[in-house]
């Protein structure tokens, strides 16, 4: 019987959400990737994820609802659990079209 | 009927005791009378015991349904069982009434008709005697039916206002009808019956059968009693007769009013139990979009009727519900012809002259008209059987002088009212290879021998048969027609004399008519009869023959059509250096029959990988075969829905006779391998083609080689290597151009990392997280989680 | 080349070179995403919610998900309750916080992002109804009858229950709560919650019926104090006034209360009816009439969801004990009549839904509707 409580935290951090429509790939060998390079983003009107050899078109998108970010906080043991809103998300990037690849074909004129 | 009766009758209660078991109560008080009518009642007991049946008996009787719905037959009364007279006559009307009123009139007007019918049909006795069985069923109705002629519509208003005719036109009909009964009892018997019950449970069970009956189509010579057979049968059925002459309303539009007027005026109507009953005379003088029409209105019927049936089995407001009769002289109008195949064709027999005279005859004895037989028959003869003129013509003769006809009057008398006289060709075909019925005792015993028979013939009859043949004309018609029956008939023939005979006569025929045609030398016309005359003389037969329109003749002309343009498609595809030796003739005779053989070979239903070294070879000859005339398959559906290869063009349908050779085809998984095989080999031969051209501009010194045999598959390993290394290198380009980014990038990785260094990073970065597109995405999946899941 | 207009390193402008970006157009800072050194973080959770919830998380501070460990989870804000529904997702959803402005790279324009959670899913908020049901189990062991019988049973002591322990035991919210144990006319004794047994209930307002007719107090103004003095022969007073306060409503001036009709009624109806199976409409309406004091009106519209009213005749049913399953308590009202009508059926369900719509579908789902002399009937769908 619990009552698992969801607080506001103190100081609330700011997010921003990216949402992509495929899957991330990670190379197995690797066991931890802090630190790795994700990709780039630009923005010109709109959003350009660049992400290994694909470039992604893409948009900040208004969220109909808006999402918490909560983190959870165990106190002591599993009992007394409760979560922390972090943040309140508004609005995402939303990359969603078909990715282009890369063609590295220039870099040699370079 | 027995329901009508008072339920007094004593007489009743002994006979019926069992039916009327508790009325005891009207015995007591009648006591009296019985005890008067004791000695009476032992006489009846007798009578009536022999007078009800339980089952039809063979005697005239009346139908009578008891109480219990049992059914009983009483037989006629007779004349010495005065005793009904007697009880009749007893005072006391409630209990002495031994039947009903109803059933008086009804036995008293029967017995006048049945007088009258008797007297009349004496003579036709013979002919009618076969009918007798069916008879006593058919006078169940008839009762009705005298009733409703006796009712002075139509025949008095349409013929005459003589009264004595009214006699002569029910004689007549009484003919008609049981001459249409007896000949057509088989399949028009169900007709009858539809007409007859107009009750909705009978068109129930008629919608089964409805696309064979919905119409009717009378066919029959002038003046043989159509319309008014039509009218009669109609309205004794209970129908309202909407009549409706197609030759007068010539306008498709105003056939259209007419024909949903009669629609419409039917669901005011059914409620008193009078549907109409679509009449259409002389529908053959319709112009054909109107006979388009009413076939449309007809075979849209079953559709719609289906979906009114399964939504209300009550609702019988559709049209196909009532009958249609169409009425016409000449059946093989082109104009008729969509109609004639979805109606019931109901052909009137062509009446025998001396039948039709001793009716005259009878009539003329009726109304005390003084005549003799050989008169009759001359009039009848003159008039071609037309009931109509003929009795135009004793009336006309009544009315304008005295009772007397005779001889001369008819042969004075140049032209009688004829309709139209003109016969149809299935009666002249019929004239020719049937007996005359009245001609049957002569010719039954000199069937022996079809040559020597032409003796029997008496020479009237020959002159007669040309007069008819040469009044038609159309000579090709009339001979295609026995050529496509005189097979059929049943001669005795074993030596095939006759069939010789006769087809030497059509070629005499087919020789005279070309003579005709191309030198416009007419003259031979008038030898075009005999020919018919002949087949009259070898074919002759007493059976019924079952008359078909020919169609032989079109069917061949359009089989040597598609055969034709067949075998011409595949002489302009074959190679020129076979082609100069074919011709059509050769081909067909000489070449198809052996070639399908080849086409054809036993292979067994394996891949092609197992087949023996015989079966390849006969696989590389009939693709060998089939590419050198351009033979190929081409894939249809059959009519099963089943699809098939058919060769293309379809000699096979050339060279074999239809049916003769259907089994022996391969198997479709086999033709399918084989139409594989085939465009392989017509690749590779295209490819031979391209590289002999090659061949043929650079080398000079091997001229010798190339040409004659150029399937040889050796030739082939011999040209290749040759053309491979002239083209592998501009090969090789073509194929990576493709892919330029693949050797760039294995020549550029090596460099790159020196040439750049600070670009090194993203690039080995790269193989460590990558991106993988997703078509589309989902996000409908939802489940609910529990507590521990969030703990 | 663009060397001049643009301070990207190197080896982005090859990148972007490479990608066919046109520079010209690109805003002139860009971002770079890493992956953060607390990654993989599994805390994080994203939760859906409308607006109403981040007020009602701005004035509150608070929101509780209550339910036991097996129970499917239930957020409570103070006035309704939320289904949570994971929803998976196929998209890949990074969150990237940026890292602190030190990182920020003025002359390239590029700013450091870090990727702490990779996530596929996201819970979500569906409204539901509250499972109130637990709580009238939970007081039906021990219901309090009166003085006499209080907490004698030392040996076997009845389990106390508090607020806290219900609101952590039962998925629905604090309104919600306090609304159903005043329906349930529920107590706070020594500081524990305690249900009122229904014969003491009768008790307690007959003894109410009579001190009104011997004090000739008006039944619309109650002197609550006196009352419950009065009343102390057969509970403490501060029961007393908790029941007076749950029978009646309190006058503006917090000193009297009248009695609230309806409830009084309705507890003499279901007085007659709870330990009957059945029983004759005719006879129960005299019956009712005779028991109820001739001054409260009495109406079988008041029955509405204790009842069943079939074929001439009338029986009790306990809403709080039917199935919170849908399909087996419309198995349960079926069982007890076979047909009924829209407004006869309503109230047995509208525990069961939260709207309208809800409510329609859930009719549409198990039920079939048949129309006899114009009037809408529901039946069972599937017998």
């Amino acid at each position: 019987m619990v009552q698992i409580l969801i607080e506001q935290a103190e100081n609330s951090t700011e997010l921003i959400l990216i949402e992509l429509q495929g899957a991330l790939d990670y190379a197995a060998e690797k066991q931890s990737l802090s630190g790795e390079r994700v990709g780039f983003l630009f923005f010109t009107q709109n959003a350009i994820c660049v992400i290994g050899q694909h470039v992604l078109d893409g948009k900040m998108v208004e969220l109909d609802k808006p999402l918490l970010v909560m983190r959870k906080r165990q106190a002591d043991g599993t009992n007394n659990t409760s979560y922390q809103v972090e943040c309140v998300i508004k609005r995402k990037l939303l990359f969603h079209k078909r990715s282009k690849s890369i063609v590295h074909y220039s870099s040699k004129k370079m | 009927m027995f329901e009508t009766t008072p339920n007094g009758s004593s007489i009743q209660i002994i006979d019926c005791k069992k039916r009327l078991f508790d009325e005891d109560d009207s015995i007591d008080k009648e006591k009296d009378n019985v005890e008067n009518q004791r000695r009476n009642s032992i006489k009846k007991q007798k009578i009536i015991a022999s007078r009800y049946h339980r089952q039809i008996p063979n005697r005239p009787f009346v139908v009578l349904t008891s109480h219990q719905n049992q059914r009983y037959y009483l037989l006629e009364r007779e004349e010495d069982d005065d005793c009904f007279k007697l009880s009749l006559n007893d005072g006391n009307k409630r209990s002495l009434l031994k039947v009903s009123v109803e059933d008086m009139i009804e036995t008293n007007v029967r017995q006048e008709l049945e007088e009258l019918t008797k007297s009349i049909d004496k003579s036709t006795a013979d002919a009618e005697n076969e009918d007798d069985s069916t008879l006593p069923i058919v006078d169940q109705y008839t009762d009705e039916l005298w009733v409703e002629k006796f009712a002075p519509r139509a025949f008095c208003d349409l013929l005459s206002d003589i009264n004595g005719l009214i006699f002569g036109n029910i004689a007549r009909h009484e003919q008609i009808a049981s001459n249409e009964a007896h000949k057509d009892r088989t399949h028009s018997i169900a007709t009858v019956n539809k007409k007859v019950y107009p009750s909705d449970i009978q068109f129930e069970l008629d919608a089964c059968k409805r696309p064979l009956q919905k119409v009717a189509l009378l066919c029959g010579s002038p003046g043989a009693g159509k319309t008014t057979l039509a009218h009669v049968v109609a309205r004794h059925a209970g129908y309202n007769v909407i009549e409706m002459n197609a030759s007068d309303d010539r306008s498709v539009e105003l056939f259209r009013t007419r024909l949903e007027t009669a629609t419409q005026m039917r669901e005011v109507l059914s409620k008193d139990y009078k549907p109409n009953c679509l009449l259409i005379d002389e529908i053959d003088g319709a112009p054909a979009p109107s006979i388009q029409l009413l076939v449309d209105l007809i075979s849209r019927m079953p559709a719609d009727s289906q979906q009114a049936s399964s939504k209300t089995k009550k609702n019988n407001s559709f049209v196909l519900l009532r009958p249609v009769i169409c009425i016409c002289n000449d059946l093989y109008v082109p104009a008729l012809k969509p109609l004639r195949q979805i109606a019931l064709i109901l052909n009137f027999p062509r009446i025998e002259p001396n039948v039709l005279a001793k009716r005259l005859l009878t009539i003329s004895e009726q109304l005390n008209i003084q005549t003799d037989m050989i008169t009759m028959n001359s009039l009848c003869a003159k008039a071609t059987c037309d009931i109509r003129s003929c009795l135009h013509f004793m009336q006309f003769v009544v009315t304008h002088r005295n009772r007397a006809i005779t001889k001369k009057m008819i042969e004075s008398t140049v032209v009688l009212g004829v309709k139209d006289a003109q016969k149809s060709l299935f009666e002249i075909w019929t004239e020719i290879l049937q007996v005359p019925q009245s001609k049957k005792t002569q010719l039954t015993l000199q069937l022996d021998d079809p040559l020597k028979r032409s003796g029997k013939v008496t020479l009237a009859r020959r002159l007669e048969l040309i007069d008819l043949v040469s009044s038609i004309g159309s000579y090709d018609r009339i001979y295609d027609g026995l050529f496509e029956h005189y097979l059929t008939l049943h001669f005795h023939d074993p030596k095939l004399t006759s069939i010789d005979y006769a087809n030497q006569w059509l070629l005499f025929y087919d020789v005279m008519n070309k003579e005709m045609y191309t030198q416009q030398n007419y003259s031979f016309l008038r030898y075009a009869p005999y020919v018919a005359l002949v087949f009259n003389l070898l074919f002759v037969t007493h059976r019924p023959i079952q008359m078909r329109y020919p169609q032989k003749q079109l069917d061949m002309q359009n089989k040597l059509r598609t055969n034709t343009a067949a075998i011409e498609t595949m002489l302009n595809d074959i190679v020129p250096n076979i082609r100069q030796y074919l011709n059509k003739d050769i081909l067909v005779l000489d070449i198809l029959p052996y070639m399908l053989e080849i086409l054809q070979p036993r292979l067994r239903q394996t891949n092609i990988a197992l087949f023996t070294n015989k079966e390849l070879r006969d696989i590389q000859t009939l693709i060998d075969v089939m590419v050198t005339f351009s033979l190929s398959y081409i894939q249809q559906r059959t009519a099963t829905g089943e699809n098939a290869l058919v060769l293309e063009p379809p000699i096979d349908a050339v060279a074999y006779f239809s049916g003769s050779n259907d089994k022996r085809g391969l198997s479709f998984g086999t033709r399918q391998m084989i139409f594989k095989e085939l465009l392989k080999e017509r690749v590779k031969r295209n490819i031979r083609l391209k590289s002999d051209k090659q061949e043929m501009f650079v080398p000079v010194n091997r001229q010798v080689t190339p040409t004659p045999k150029p399937k040889h598959p050796s030739e082939l390993i011999k040209l290749q290597p040759k053309a491979i290394p002239q083209n592998e290198t501009i090969v090789a380009r073509d194929f990576f151009a493709k892919f330029k980014l693949g050797p760039k990038n294995s020549q550029m990785t090596p460099k790159l990392p020196d040439q750049i260094d600070s670009a090194s990073k993203p690039i080995e970065r790269q193989a460590l997280i990558s991106f993988a597109y997703n078509e589309g995405f989902s996000d409908a999946v939802r489940c609910r989680i529990k507590i521990q899941d969030l703990l | 080349m663009n060397d001049e207009i643009k301070h990207f390193p190197e080896n982005v402008q090859k990148l972007l070179a490479d990608a066919r970006i046109p520079i010209k157009q690109l805003k002139p800072i860009y971002y770079e995403l890493t992956i953060g050194e607390q990654f993989p973080d599994d805390s994080i959770r994203l939760i859906e919610v409308n607006n109403s919830l981040i007020e009602e998380l701005e004035k509150s501070k608070k929101l509780v998900i209550r339910g036991a460990n097996d129970d499917f989870a239930a957020l409570c804000t103070s006035d309704q309750i939320f289904e949570i529904k994971s929803a998976e997702t196929s998209n890949t959803l990074l969150l990237a916080s940026p890292l602190d402005s030190s990182s920020v790279n003025k002359e390239n324009g590029c700013i450091a992002l870090t990727v702490n959670s990779i996530l596929h899913a996201k819970l979500e908020l569906t409204q539901c109804v509250p499972r109130l049901k637990r709580i009238s189990q939970l007081f039906e062991e021990n219901p309090y009858r009166g003085h006499f019988d209080d907490d004698n049973d030392i040996e076997n002591p009845k389990p106390k229950i508090t607020m806290e322990n219900i609101k952590s035991e039962v998925q629905a919210s604090d309104q919600a709560i306090d609304a159903y144990l005043k329906k349930l006319n529920v107590v706070t004794i020594d500081g524990y919650l305690r249900l009122l047994d229904f014969d003491f209930r009768t008790k307690l307002i007959e003894y109410i019926f009579s001190l009104l007719s011997i004090q000739d107090w008006s039944k619309d103004h109650i002197p609550i104090d006196r009352c419950a003095t009065e009343m102390k022969e057969i509970c403490p007073k501060y029961v007393a006034k908790q029941f007076l306060e749950q029978i009646g409503t309190i006058s503006n001036d917090g000193n009297s209360i009248s009695l609230n009709a309806n409830t009084i009624s309705t507890h003499y109806a279901l007085d007659l009816l709870r330990n009957l199976e059945k029983m004759k409409l005719s006879e129960f309406m005299t019956c009712w009439r005779e028991c109820v004091p001739s001054d409260f009106p009495i109406d079988l519209d008041q029955l509405k969801g204790f009842v069943i009213i079939s074929e001439g005749t009338i029986s009790y049913i306990d809403t709080d004990n039917l199935s919170e399953k849908p399909y087996e308590r419309m198995k349960t009202l079926f069982s007890r009549k076979n047909t009924w009508t829209l407004s006869e059926i309503e109230p047995f369900l509208s525990s069961l839904t939260t709207s309208n719509a809800e409510f329609n579908s859930l009719l549409a789902m198990h039920t079939r509707c048949i129309i006899k002399d114009g009037q809408k009937y529901y039946v069972p769908k599937y017998n």
